[in-house]
C-alpha cells in the first residue's frame, strides 16, 4: 500500500516534470531568442529563408498557439528537421542516440562497478592510506575536463602504447568485412546477437576508452557518495548494537553496513547517467564517436537550433526515466517503503 | 561473589576543546545474579562507564587508568578477538532506543541469527527453533512470524522486547541496559522492566541498569551507584540508600522524585549543571551545587568512606557529623 | 556558537592540505588580477599574433611554448585565467543570488509559493547539467556572458532547494516566531535573521561547486559557446590545441589542461576541507 501510493506519487512527478521540461525547452526555443527565425535558420541565414522559417514556425502566431503545434508535433514524434542537412532528426537520433546510450551505459557501469567497493572500503576504513589515496582519487576524478583526459589518454594508449584505436565506433576492416546486422543500434548487443564475434570484440576495442574517460567523473562521485553513506551507517546505533552483540567486523561491515549504505548510494547510478552523458557531448568529437554529442557540437558550430533542442529534449526525457526507474528500486529494496 | 569488578576506571576523551575527562575513577563491584543501578544525570558518566566495559567507546576516547575485572581477566588487557567472544556471548547490551538499535533492513529473525552464528556452533533448523524460543520467552505474540518480520513493523515495547531477545540469545552472564525503557510510553516501561526482572530472576542473569530514574532503581535494583562528574558518589543497598540518603546529591536526586501523592509544586530540582568535564576540578564536583557546602569542600576531594553495612558515601559531611 | 565558529576557523588553518589550495588559488588569481604586469608578452595574452614565432616548443624565453600564431602560452594562460576564473566565481555567485531568495521565501513563507518555487526547481534538475546550459547558451548567442548566464540559469536551483531546507530548520527558532509576533516585517525577518543563519552552508556549497563551475564553462568554450577570439580562457585553448596534440604539438592543448585540472582540484579539496570544517559531526566521522 504503501509502495502503491509511493508508485503512484513519483509517477505524476514525473509527469509533471515533463511537462515543464516542455515548456522550458518551448521558451529556450521561441522565446529567449531575439530572432528565433534567423536561428533556426542557421548559420549566416538568406532574408527569404528566414520569411520561410517564420511562416513555417508559425512564428506570426502568438506564443499559446505555437506552443499548441510545438507540443502536437512533439506527441506526434516528429522532432522537425535540421536546417543544415535538412534531414529529419528523427532519423538521425535513430542512428545516433544508440551510439552515444552504448558508450554512456558502459560509462556508468564502469563508475558503479569500480566506484561503490572502493567507496564503500574507503568508508569502512576511515583515516587508512587507502581512505585518503581514495579522496585523492575521487577528486581528481571530479576535477578533471573530461575533453582535455580525452587527449591524454589518446596519445598514451594510441601512440606511445598503441594498445587502443584512435576513436570512431569500429573499424573499417570489421564494417567491411564482418559488417553488423543492425537491430538496436547497440553493436556490442547486434553482433552478440548474430554471433559476430569478430566484429564485437573490435567494437569492444573501441569502446574501451571513451568509455572510461567518460566514467572519470561518475567514477568520482560514486566514490564519494558511497564513502560518504558507509561512514553515515557505521555511525549508526544498530552498528554499536551489532558489535556489543560481539558480530565479527566483516559482517558488520560487508554485511550489515554495506546494505545501509547502498540504498542512499543507489543515488548515483542516476547522476553518474548524467554525468556520463554530460561528458559524451564534450568527448564524442575528439573521438570520433558518431553519437549525440558529435551531433550537437557539430549543430552548436552550424547553429543547427532544431538539432540542439531536439536533442536536449529526448535525453531529458531518458534522464527522467532512469531516475524514475532508480527511485523505484530504491523503494523495492526499502522494507520501510515496500510494506505497510 | 562478584562477577565484574571495575576499579579505578579513568577515561578521557580528546575534543577541539581540550581533554574532556568523562570518568575519574570509578570504583564498583556487580555481583552474580544481582541487578545494579548505575544513576546519575545525563553528562555524570553512566553510558560511558557501560561502553567501557564493551571497550565499545568512540576513536577519540581513551582509558588512562583502571581494572574492569571479569572472571579473572582484565577486560582492558584482553585481545580484540578475545573481546569479540565475550560481546555478546558472556557480556550484551541493550540500548536506549530500540527503534535506532535494530537494523532496518533485516528481520528480527535474521538480525537474532547473525548472534547466535557468531557465538554458538549450531544448525540452520537448531537456530530457527532458538529464534522462536527466545521471542516467545520475551513474550511477543507469534514468535514464529515474528522472526520474519522487520522492525519498522513492531511497536516500540515490541521492538525493545526484540532487542532484549537478540542480547539473550548467546545466553551471556551479564546484561548492560543503558536506559532500556526512557525511549518507550509509561505503561511499556513498566511491562519491559517486569521482563527484565523476570529473564533476570530465572536466567540469573547479572544485570547493571543504567538510569537516570531512581523511581526504575527502586523498582528493579538490588544495589545502587551514584555518578555525579565521573565519580562515585554514593553506593549501597537500595534499601539502604533509599531510606538514609547520605550525600546531598543522592538527597537532591530523592527529593525530585514524585511520590504518591505529591504534586507538582512539592518536587524540588537540584539547581545548576553538571559540570562539562572541561575543566579540572579541585575539590569536591557537586560543591557548586551544594546546599552544605563548606570551605574545604572547594580544595579537597572527599573519598568515599563506609557509612553503614554496604553503604559508602563520598562527603566531609560525615566526617563532621561523625566528630560531634 | 562562538566557540563553534572559532574552531572551525582553527579546523580549517591546521588544515595543510586546504592551506596548499589557498595558496595555489591566491597565486592563480594574483597571476589573473596582475597578469599585464606580470608577463613581458601581454599583447599577445590579450590575442595579438606574432606570425614569426609559431608552434615554438617550450623554451626558456616560452616555458610553455607558442601557440599557431605565436602568441606566448604563459601569457595566453595568465589572461585565460581572467576569464575561466571569473567564468567560475560568476556562475556561482550568480546561481546563489538567485537561487538563495527564491530558497528563503519558499522556506519562510511555505504555501503554494513553497509549491511552485520547488517545482520548478524540480524541472531544471531534470536536466542533465551542461545540456540545458548548451541550448540556452545557444538561443543567446555565443559568447562570455551568454555562457555565463546559461550556466547560472541551470544551477540556480541547488542553491534555492539548500537556501530552503535551511530556512525551514532556522524559521521554528524562538526568535523569529518573536520577531514574527511582534509584527516585524517579514522582508526584514529574511533579511536579517534568516539570512545571516543559513550562510554557512551557502558558503561551503559555493567553495565546492566554483570548481564544477569552471568545467562546466570550460565545457561550453571549448565546443565554441564561450569565450570567443582573438580571446581565450583555458577551455578555449585546449580546443585550439586539440588538433596538433597527436602530431606531436603537445603542450598547446597539455597546459591548459592542467591549468583547469589543478584549479579545480583546488576549489575541490579547499571546499571539502570548508565542508568538513563547518559541520562538528563531520569532523567527528572523519
Amino acid at each position: 500500500m504503501v509502495f502503491l501510493s509511493f508508485l503512484l506519487r513519483r509517477l505524476g512527478l514525473s509527469v509533471f516534470v515533463l511537462v515543464g521540461v516542455l515548456i522550458l525547452t518551448f521558451i529556450v526555443s521561441r522565446v529567449i531568442p531575439s530572432n528565433p527565425a534567423a536561428l533556426y535558420a542557421g548559420a549566416r541565414p538568406r532574408p527569404e529563408q528566414v520569411a520561410e522559417i517564420e511562416k513555417k514556425l508559425g512564428l506570426d502566431k502568438p506564443l499559446i498557439e505555437q506552443f499548441r503545434v510545438y507540443l502536437a508535433d512533439l506527441l506526434d514524434g516528429d522532432l522537425g528537421e535540421s536546417y543544415h542537412s535538412r534531414r529529419s532528426i528523427n532519423t538521425d537520433l535513430s542512428i545516433f542516440l544508440p551510439a552515444t546510450l552504448e558508450l554512456v551505459i558502459a560509462a556508468v557501469v564502469i563508475a558503479l562497478v569500480l566506484g561503490i567497493p572502493i567507496g564503500a572500503l574507503a568508508g569502512a576504513y576511515p583515516r587508512s592510506p587507502f581512505d585518503y589515496a581514495t579522496r585523492f582519487v575521487a577528486i581528481a576524478g571530479v576535477s578533471l575536463p573530461s575533453f582535455w583526459l580525452a587527449l591524454i589518454a589518446q596519445s598514451i594508449f594510441f601512440s606511445q602504447l598503441g594498445w587502443l584505436p584512435l576513436g570512431s565506433r569500429i573499424s573499417r576492416d570489421a564494417t567491411l568485412f564482418y559488417p553488423i546486422a543492425a537491430q538496436t543500434g547497440f553493436y556490442l548487443i547486434d553482433a552478440a546477437v548474430s554471433g559476430n564475434w569478430e566484429a564485437w570484440f573490435d567494437a569492444l576495442h573501441h569502446l574501451i576508452l571513451p568509455a572510461l574517460v567518460l566514467s572519470a567523473y561518475p567514477l568520482g562521485v560514486t566514490i564519494r557518495m558511497t564513502q560518504a553513506s558507509m561512514l553515515e551507517a557505521l555511525s549508526e546505533t544498530y552498528i554499536m548494537a551489532a558489535r556489543a552483540a560481539g558480530l565479527s567486523r566483516p559482517v558488520i561491515l560487508f554485511k550489515l553496513a554495506l546494505k545501509n549504505a547502498i540504498m542512499p548510494a543507489l543515488t548515483v547510478v542516476g547522476l553518474s547517467f548524467a554525468y556520463s552523458i554530460t561528458g559524451a557531448f564534450l568527448v564524442e568529437v575528439i573521438f570520433s564517436w558518431p553519437g549525440l554529442g558529435k551531433y550537437v557540437t557539430e549543430a552548436v558550430l552550424n547553429v543547427d537550433f532544431p538539432v540542439i533542442i531536439a536533442v536536449t529534449l529526448v535525453v531529458t526525457v531518458f534522464y527522467i526515466g532512469v531516475n524514475l526507474l532508480v527511485d523505484l528500486i530504491q523503494a523495492l529494496l526499502d522494507p520501510r517503503v515496500r510494506l505497510v | 561473589m562478584a562477577i565484574l569488578t571495575v576499579e579505578n576506571l579513568r577515561v578521557r576523551f580528546k575534543t577541539p576543546f581540550g581533554a574532556v575527562y568523562a570518568l575519574r575513577g570509578i570504583d564498583f563491584e556487580l555481583a552474580k545474579g544481582q541487578t545494579l543501578g548505575l544513576v546519575g544525570e545525563t553528562g555524570c558518566g553512566k553510558s560511558v562507564t557501560g561502553r567501557s566495559i564493551m571497550r565499545l567507546l568512540d576513536d577519540n576516547a581513551q582509558v588512562t587508568h583502571g581494572r574492569i575485572i571479569f572472571e579473572d581477566k582484565d577486560l582492558l588487557q584482553v585481545d580484540d578477538g578475545e573481546m569479540r567472544r565475550i560481546r555478546g556471548n558472556r557480556i550484551a547490551m541493550i540500548f536506549q532506543d530500540p527503534s535506532a538499535a535494530l537494523n532496518p533492513l533485516f528481520t528480527i529473525g535474521q538480525q537474532i541469527n547473525d548472534v547466535l552464528r557468531a557465538h554458538a556452533s549450531n544448525t540452520r533448523e537448531g537456530r530457527q527453533s532458538q529464534i522462536v524460543e527466545l521471542l516467545a520467552s520475551v513474550g511477543l505474540p507469534d514468535p514464529a512470524q515474528m522472526a520474519d518480520v522487520y522492525p519498522h513493523q513492531l511497536s516500540g515495547g515490541q521492538q525493545q522486547r526484540a532487542m532484549i531477545a537478540q542480547s539473550l540469545a548467546a545466553q551471556p552472564d551479564v546484561i548492560i541496559a543503558d536506559e532500556p525503557t526512557t525511549a518507550l510510553d509509561v505503561t511499556i516501561q513498566a511491562q519491559i522492566l517486569d521482563l527484565l526482572r523476570t529473564l533476570q530472576r530465572e536466567r540469573a542473569i547479572s544485570v547493571i541498569l543504567i538510569t537516570h530514574d531512581l523511581g526504575i532503581v527502586a523498582e528493579t535494583c538490588q544495589h545502587v551507584v551514584v555518578l555525579y562528574a565521573g565519580r562515585v558518589v554514593e553506593t549501597g543497598s537500595v534499601a539502604a540508600i533509599f531510606a538514609d540518603p547520605q550525600h546531598p546529591y543522592t538527597q537532591g536526586l530523592l527529593a525530585a522524585l514524585p511520590r504518591p501523592g505529591s504534586r507538582g509544586a512539592d518536587l524540588t530540582v537540584i539547581p545548576g549543571s553538571v559540570p562539562s568535564g572541561l575543566e579540572r576540578i579541585a575539590g569536591c564536583a557537586f560543591a557548586p551545587r551544594c546546599e552544605h557546602v563548606m570551605d574545604r569542600c572547594r580544595g579537597h576531594q572527599p573519598a568515599l568512606a563506609e557509612i553503614g553495612s554496604a553503604h559508602q558515601s563520598a562527603c566531609f559531611l560525615h566526617e563532621a557529623s561523625g566528630d560531634g | 556558537m562562538r566557540i563553534e565558529v572559532g574552531s572551525s576557523a582553527w579546523f580549517l588553518i591546521r588544515d595543510r592540505v586546504a592551506l596548499v589550495c589557498m595558496a595555489f588559488l591566491i597565486a592563480i588569481a594574483v597571476s589573473a588580477i596582475f597578469a599585464p604586469l606580470l608577463t613581458p608578452y601581454a599583447r599577445q595574452g590579450m590575442g595579438d599574433p606574432d606570425l614569426t614565432a609559431k608552434f615554438k616548443p617550450p623554451s626558456i624565453e616560452h616555458p610553455f611554448g607558442t601557440d599557431g600564431l605565436g602568441r606566448d602560452q604563459v601569457a595566453r594562460l595568465m589572461f585565460g585565467a581572467r576569464r575561466s576564473l571569473s567564468m567560475g566565481l560568476l556562475v556561482v555567485l550568480i546561481a546563489i543570488a538567485i537561487g538563495a531568495p527564491l530558497g528563503m521565501i519558499a522556506g519562510y513563507l511555505g504555501g503554494w509559493l513553497d509549491e511552485a518555487i520547488m517545482r520548478v526547481t524540480d524541472v531544471f534538475l531534470a536536466f542533465p547539467p551542461l545540456l540545458l546550459a548548451i541550448a540556452i547558451a545557444a538561443a543567446l548567442g555565443a559568447s562570455y556572458t551568454n555562457a555565463v548566464m546559461a550556466i547560472a540559469v541551470t544551477w540556480w536551483p541547488w542553491y534555492a532547494r539548500l537556501a530552503r531546507a535551511q530556512t525551514l530548520s532556522v524559521r521554528e527558532r524562538a526568535y523569529i516566531e518573536a520577531a514574527h509576533s511582534i509584527g516585524v516585517r517579514d522582508r526584514v525577518i529574511i533579511g536579517r535573521h534568516i539570512l545571516p543563519n543559513i550562510m554557512t552552508p551557502i558558503i561551503v556549497q559555493g567553495t565546492l561547486d566554483v570548481g564544477a563551475a569552471i568545467l562546466v564553462a570550460a565545457g561550453l568554450s571549448f565546443i565554441g559557446l564561450g569565450t570567443q577570439a582573438p580571446f581565450a580562457d583555458w577551455g578555449v585553448m585546449i580546443s585550439d590545441g586539440r588538433l596538433f596534440f597527436l602530431s606531436g604539438r603537445w603542450w598547446l592543448s597539455t597546459f591548459p589542461g592542467l591549468a583547469i585540472f589543478l584549479t579545480a582540484m583546488a576549489f575541490n579539496f579547499l571546499g571539502d576541507s570548508v565542508r568538513v570544517a563547518a559541520d562538528p559531526r563531520l569532523r567527528r566521522l572523519l
